[in-house]
């Protein structure tokens, strides 16, 4: 039997449950960017163009994938994601171009 | 010799060979990053192994084989990739080996654990229509998190067969070389079908394919289902395969042009989305359909337990630093004892083939050019597969996505990717694996910045270099001198970085959509396997360039030699010898070890001058004298060019050439009191010459080890050429504003 880490499924985190979320003023849409750690999501839209955008959509970030914001770095940037199961890292540049609506 | 491939019907690789021939199959390992792929090649090709590279790219090439009930299955190791749009280095290349090579089989390497993701690629393969094997790998990982994947399920509605797996320990081994014959033989069908689009999207898919069947050669090379669907999605690279190979391009470009407009219009939603969408759709029912999570398993999710430390806003740095500090540490301590036996084996060779030789020209180029050049660079050696052993561990165990992730906004800042800075700290101990670390970078410009501006660091072959010129010209302040440079090195290191993404390689900073693994144990297989492909490729290739460049620099520091000397050295040392020969023959005898002592002394001082008279008089001594109205702005005389110009082979050449130069003899690395006080005598040098020096050392032109790593790095001499042309320039530039603000502020 070999020595190993798991991941988990779906979001569990040792309680931090305030995940608040900040609206821009202005748009009453919310991005990825707009979430703390712990809150969950279900992803509306991705907004990015490009290459980035077929990255993204590469990774699973499509309509309708759910997931939960992890923990973000230093600076607050990058963020660190669960998303169908798996870890992921975004900056916040990117992660504000994924219009998500929170999951509770 | 292969099978015939890509047959239009749904059951592929159905034509069995004749008995007498010998049963060749080509099987592709293809998957996600991640998803234990070397470690499920390893158990499947035991020893049979070879490593090579794909043509004109840098990306590690492993083939092997297995035996197998008759069948010989040779199996090639693509690189991971999430997906095959032709994003990185890795997609290209296994998208083209996949067209071009066409293998029999693929078998897709899924992590069991994260089979949405995973299965996404698995269907991109089908579409190219190669017959696709699933191996679920890490079986055992999923089955301990409670996952259960109904394997005969899941292959009734992909239509393909799947094999459970697990790489480590090599469970279902057997059974997948099994799958491959079975498919071979047309016993378990392989459909190539691919995934129903739903019928708006499959109606203008069945569009495009029609337009593109008017060309059966160009039908016959790309697979049309792959094609359509390559089309709808705004794939630059089959944009191109159409223009320059369809001759129908216009029809195929305007029919395709018109169904993604239809599509967009009809979903609301650009059509590459649209399709993207769809497969994960499509992916999402069979994952419903054929998986159990057993959600009252305990989950221990070890990984995040760790990350939660790990990854912690601000302890997250400091043990970023402590590993790196740790990794760094470790090498440099170990690989000391070792390198310097290293350095005592070659110099033993050099003074035994000087003492056994003829004298000489091939004595001279043996012994100074080739020993000394490329025995030079291997005593490197040891440091570099330390480092490879450091890093393919933490990369192994995980680590090094979640350094990227700590790092990464303070890269950002200058244009830079956070996995830049592991090129970076190793740089600071020898640039050749430094440079060599920059692999892990993703994109070609990310890289490509990296691998110019890591060399800056000062690295342990400047150290000398720049310690000898500080303790000699600023006694009193040596150490802040010198760790001044070191941490100039650093920012110009970030400043020249951002100054190329802002010029050379301007363009969109790419992405920070990067995996966090899981942590895992590594295998010492992997790690010591990593090692030593490293390090081979370091001796062979790097050697062989480094010879060549040995023996060039050595031709232009030996050629021409004078004819007429101004002195008539021969007859100085004969005087000498004789002078002391009557001395000792009247000298009571404890005084004559003495007096030989001061004889050696005289008779070295002679060929010194003899050495200095014949640099000055070679290739390199006509450069130095030549560069001197360019480098004499930065207060640079001839002996000094000379100097900078062998320091091309080696940075740590410099100081023993300012010394042979200087007439003092190559006194070895322990002469340097000597070196230091004839400098502070010399009205050539001063305190602003020193600075700009050490300056001009810091920045100049990689050493010759590094240019050779250079070139394979990046594929191409020009890139070595513009590493050379952009930091000679900078360096000198930076070397006249130093020298001349320094003689402005009273040094001079």
């Amino acid at each position: 039997m070999s020595f190993f880490f798991r991941r988990n499924d779906t979001a569990d985190h040792g309680g931090h449950g305030h995940h608040r979320r900040r609206r821009r003023r202005g748009d009453q849409r919310l991005s990825l960017a707009d979430l703390d750690h712990g809150g969950k999501f279900r992803i509306v839209a991705v907004e990015a163009t490009g290459e980035i955008r077929r990255r993204l959509l590469d990774m699973g970030f499509v309509r309708g994938a759910t997931g939960t914001v992890l923990r973000e770095a230093l600076l607050k940037d990058p963020l660190e994601l669960e998303l169908m199961g798996y870890r992921i890292s975004l900056r916040r540049a990117e992660a504000g171009k994924i219009i998500i609506e929170g999951l509770d | 010799m292969n099978f015939p491939h890509r047959k239009s019907n749904d059951n592929a690789g159905s034509e069995i060979p004749a008995a007498d021939e010998v049963k060749i199959v080509r099987v592709a390992l293809a998957g996600n990053p991640n998803s234990g792929k070397t470690s499920l090649f390893n158990a499947l090709t035991g020893a049979h192994q070879h490593i090579g590279n794909y043509p004109g790219v840098t990306v590690e090439k492993k083939s092997g084989h297995a035996d197998y009930d008759g069948y010989h299955i040779e199996f090639v190791d693509l690189p991971g990739t999430y997906s095959l749009s032709a994003y990185s280095l890795e997609e290209v290349v296994t998208r083209d080996y996949l067209l071009t090579e066409t293998p029999d089989i693929i078998i897709d390497i899924i992590d069991s654990t994260n089979l949405e993701r995973n299965l996404y690629l698995l269907l991109q393969f089908q579409e190219m229509g190669v017959p696709v094997i699933g191996a679920l790998n890490m079986t055992d990982e999923a089955e301990a998190a409670g996952i259960t994947i109904d394997d005969r399920q899941l292959g009734k509605i992909l239509g393909i067969p799947f094999v459970k797996t697990v790489g480590r320990t090599g469970r279902g081994k057997s059974d997948l070389l099994k799958t491959v014959v079975q498919v071979i033989e047309g016993t378990t069908p392989c459909n190539l079908r691919h995934v129903n689009y739903g019928p708006e999207l499959e109606q203008e898919h069945d569009k495009i394919i029609a337009v593109l069947q008017s060309d059966p050669a160009f039908t016959a090379k790309y697979p049309p289902h792959w094609t359509a669907i390559k089309l709808l999605e705004e794939d630059g690279d089959a944009f191109i395969k159409i223009k320059s190979e369809h001759h129908r391009s216009d029809d195929v470009l305007n029919t395709a042009a018109a169904s993604r407009t239809w599509i967009a219009r009809h979903f609301g939603e650009d059509c590459t989305t649209v399709v993207g969408e769809q497969r994960y759709a499509y992916i999402r029912g069979a994952v419903r359909e054929t998986v159990t999570i057993d959600h009252k398993r305990k989950r221990i999710d070890l990984t995040e337990k760790i990350d939660t430390v790990v990854l912690n806003r601000y302890l997250g740095v400091i043990i970023f630093f402590g590993v790196m500090f740790l990794i760094y540490r470790l090498t440099f301590s170990l690989g000391e004892p070792v390198s310097n036996v290293l350095e005592n084996i070659f110099g033993h060779l050099g003074k035994t083939l000087e003492t056994t030789m003829s004298t000489g020209m091939l004595r001279d180029l043996v012994v100074d050019g080739i020993i000394g050049g490329v025995g030079g660079v291997l005593t490197f050696f040891p440091f570099v597969i330390l480092l490879f052993v450091g890093l393919s561990f933490l990369e192994d165990v995980g680590y090094m996505a979640r350094a990227a992730f700590v790092m990464d906004k303070f890269f950002h800042i200058f244009g830079m990717h956070g996995r830049s800075f592991i090129p970076f700290m190793i740089s600071t101990g020898c640039a050749v694996p430094g440079v060599m670390s920059a692999r892990t970078l993703v994109n070609p410009k990310d890289r490509i910045i990296t691998v110019l501006v890591a060399p800056i660091m000062v690295c342990g072959a400047k150290t000398p270099v720049i310690a000898m010129l500080a303790a000699a010209f600023f006694p009193d302040h040596a150490g802040t001198v010198f760790w001044s440079v070191w941490f100039f090195g650093w920012l110009l290191a970030f400043i020249t970085g951002w100054a190329l993404r802002k010029t050379l390689f301007r363009g969109e900073a790419s992405p920070f959509v990067m995996e966090l693994p899981p942590y895992r144990l590594p295998m010492v297989r992997g790690i010591l396997t990593h090692m030593w492909d490293r390090s081979w490729m370091y001796v062979r290739k790097a050697g062989t360039i480094i010879l060549a460049i040995s023996v060039i620099v050595w031709f232009l520091l030996y050629f021409p030699k004078p004819a007429e000397y101004t002195q008539n050295y021969a007859a100085m040392q004969a005087r000498i010898e004789s002078e002391y020969a009557a001395k000792m023959a009247v000298a009571p005898r404890p005084e004559q070890n003495a007096i030989q002592r001061e004889r050696d002394g005289q008779l070295t001082a002679v060929s010194a001058q003899k050495a200095a008279e014949e640099l000055n008089y070679s290739i390199a001594g006509r450069i130095g004298a030549a560069l001197e109205p360019v480098f004499h702005l930065a207060g640079f005389d001839w002996k000094m060019n000379i100097a900078l110009f062998a320091g091309f082979a080696a940075k740590e050449v410099i100081v023993s050439t300012i010394a042979i130069v200087h007439g003092i003899g190559d006194s070895g690395d322990h002469g340097f009191a000597g070196l230091k006080d004839h400098l502070l005598a010399d009205p050539a040098y001063s305190p602003a010459v020193a600075l700009a020096l050490m300056v001009f050392v810091l920045m100049y032109a990689p050493c010759m080890a590094v240019q050779a790593v250079i070139k394979k790095e990046l594929g191409g001499w020009k890139w070595s050429a513009f590493s050379m042309g952009y930091t000679i320039l900078l360096g000198w530039i930076l070397a006249v504003l130093v020298y001349q603000f320094s003689v402005l502020a009273g040094l001079g």
